[in-house]
């Protein structure tokens, strides 16, 4: 099924979950998912737990806070 | 004598002014509905879950507690339970719920299992969406109205999630006997429902995008309290007019929604999500029970015998790929080392317990159907990610060729009767969820979960088997470039 992660279409595997798209999404950008797992949040500004079930079409939005830290350590 | 009659007449005002408070006191209502979603099997919150809805009962004075399905699958001492699921029926029966949504989930144990679970239950389980035939064991209803004491009448339709396939997700070998029209079509046909009563609630498990399609399509309703996408939502949103509430999933969090009401009629909604895992008081009578669940000898329960010790990579992870392989229709199946655990299984008894050991993840089998190239694309990007073996296998044996670099650059591959794959055909290939989202590799099929994990799909194998030998079982190789 075609999803969208951070705006990025991806196309998984039917009955996939958003532990899955986060997977993928980490795989395409060159990194591993992250020990602690990101905030996912919905187009509605909800939060998303990892084991939650995806529907065709959806979009999910990936909050790294790991990244986010790191990069506020680099200033 | 004029002042004693100003204080007779303001005395009369004052307490007809009482009165007339006192009638509207007595004409409004608060209702408070609980509601939890996607449980999940996950019992170990139950006694502080308990502890709070107690605390609110004793405040409120009509509280209905709902649940919008998917309470079973994903804790194994639910799972693995004798009577699967048992152990999550006896604490919602003891927490006091109401009526519970048919979740994909609740298929999983089986049609037969799912029936006897629902005698047990002391609420019912609703689906307007599920038609079952005569070879069905289950029976469910569309809705319930709950007359509370006050005469206020308290309608809840429920509605299940379908797949592009017209499934709920689970193995459809689990849905013989069941018609599953779409829920949003369906929903419609019970917009008169309105009428019959003065809160009118969808408790569904559709997932919270459909919900708000729900909404747009039956703004009839005054709530939508779903489930499916294990959506927290912290703050309310109304859609077309219809408050829409989920709390996650796991029993972590419930929704609190208040209604008042004025004359039977809604005035003012509230919902707010609680977290149970911060709630200090506990239930005594379901801690007690949960230790004894948590200390169950199941877990313990023998199923097969290794013959020899199985040992290391090549031999478990054989063992747990034949495991997938013997899931129709698979012809081939993959195992990550990673997701290989233990570094033994020792002789003699094998139990559930070393299975979840060896597989603790809860990855599903996805299946694809590759072609011999797309299945050499998976391997050997598997191996060039550590350039070393990573795959375990069932249906095949391969050898990578590598060039001096240790970089592996071919593969090589043949069926397990020693025949050469046929280049024009796809193989029934299973591989867990974790492979399918983590790794790179070539497929024009899209892939689909066979809603097994693969720690069942071991349990399973094992059980049937009864004895294993994998002493020396190797099926993937390495050849250096000369």
């Amino acid at each position: 099924m075609t999803l969208f992660v951070n705006n990025i279409e991806f196309n998984l595997f039917e009955g996939a979950k958003i532990m899955d798209a986060a997977r993928a999404y980490y795989r395409a950008s060159g990194h591993d998912l992250p020990p602690q797992f990101p905030v996912v949040l919905d187009n509605f500004g909800n939060t998303l737990e990892p084991d939650g079930e995806l529907s065709p079409m959806q979009r999910i939005y990936l909050v790294d806070f790991q990244y986010l830290n790191n990069e506020y350590e680099n200033f | 004598m004029k002042t004693f009659n100003r204080i007779v007449v303001l005395l009369f005002l004052l307490t007809a002014g009482l009165n007339t408070q006192a009638s509207i006191v007595s004409d409004t209502a608060t209702v408070v509905i609980l509601s939890v979603n996607d449980m999940h099997a996950k019992i170990d919150n139950f006694p502080r879950f308990k502890a709070m809805v107690d605390s609110i009962r004793q405040t409120g004075e009509y509280v209905l507690l709902l649940s919008a399905g998917d309470i079973f699958t994903g804790n194994p001492v639910v799972d693995q339970f004798p009577e699967k699921g048992q152990p999550i029926i006896e604490m919602m029966n003891l927490t006091g719920f109401t009526a519970s949504a048919l979740g994909n989930h609740e298929f999983d144990y089986g049609q037969e299992v799912l029936a006897r679970r629902m005698n047990e239950a002391q609420f019912p389980f609703l689906s307007a969406n599920i038609l079952p035939d005569s070879s069905s064991p289950v029976r469910f209803r569309p809705y319930v109205i709950i007359t509370l004491e006050n005469g206020i009448r308290v309608g809840i339709l429920s509605l299940i999630q379908i797949n592009e396939a017209g499934l709920p997700d689970t193995h459809p070998s689990r849905l013989e006997g069941l018609i599953f029209p779409d829920g949003l079509k369906v929903a419609t046909s019970y917009a008169s429902l309105r009428d019959s009563c003065d809160v009118f609630i969808a408790l569904t498990h559709l997932g919270y995008e459909t919900d708000i399609e729900l909404a747009g399509i039956l703004p009839s309703l005054d709530l939508i309290l779903g489930g499916h996408s294990h959506t927290l939502v912290k703050t309310p949103s109304v859609f077309n007019g219809v408050m829409i509430m989920q709390a996650g999933s796991g029993l972590r969090h419930v929704t609190k929604t208040t209604l008042k009401l004025s004359d039977k009629t809604i005035i003012s909604r509230q919902a707010e999500t609680l977290s149970i895992t911060g709630f200090r008081k506990q239930d005594d009578e379901l801690l007690r029970l949960i230790a004894q669940y948590n200390d169950n000898k199941e877990l313990n329960e023998m199923i097969g015998t290794a013959l020899n010790e199985i040992s290391g990579s090549d031999e478990l992870g054989s063992m747990m790929t034949d495991a997938m392989a013997a899931i129709a229709p698979i012809e081939i199946a993959f195992q990550n080392n990673g997701g290989i655990r233990v570094d033994n299984f020792p002789k003699g008894d094998i139990t559930i317990k070393n299975v979840y050991q060896l597989d603790p993840f809860g990855n599903e089998i996805i299946l694809f159907y590759l072609t011999p190239a797309e299945i050499r694309s998976l391997i050997l990007n598997a191996y060039n990610r550590e350039r070393a073996i990573d795959l375990q296998t069932s249906g095949i044996s391969y050898t990578v060729l590598t060039d001096a670099a240790g970089n592996g650059m071919e593969v090589e591959f043949r069926l397990s009767d020693g025949s050469a794959p046929d280049e024009e055909k796809t193989y029934a290939t299973g591989i867990s969820s974790y492979i399918a989202s983590s790794y790179q590799f070539d497929h024009k099929d899209e892939g689909a979960s066979l809603y097994i994990t693969t720690a069942q799909s071991l349990i399973n194998f094992i059980r049937n088997k009864k004895a294993l030998d994998y002493k020396g079982v190797k099926r993937t190789f390495v050849k250096a470039a000369e």
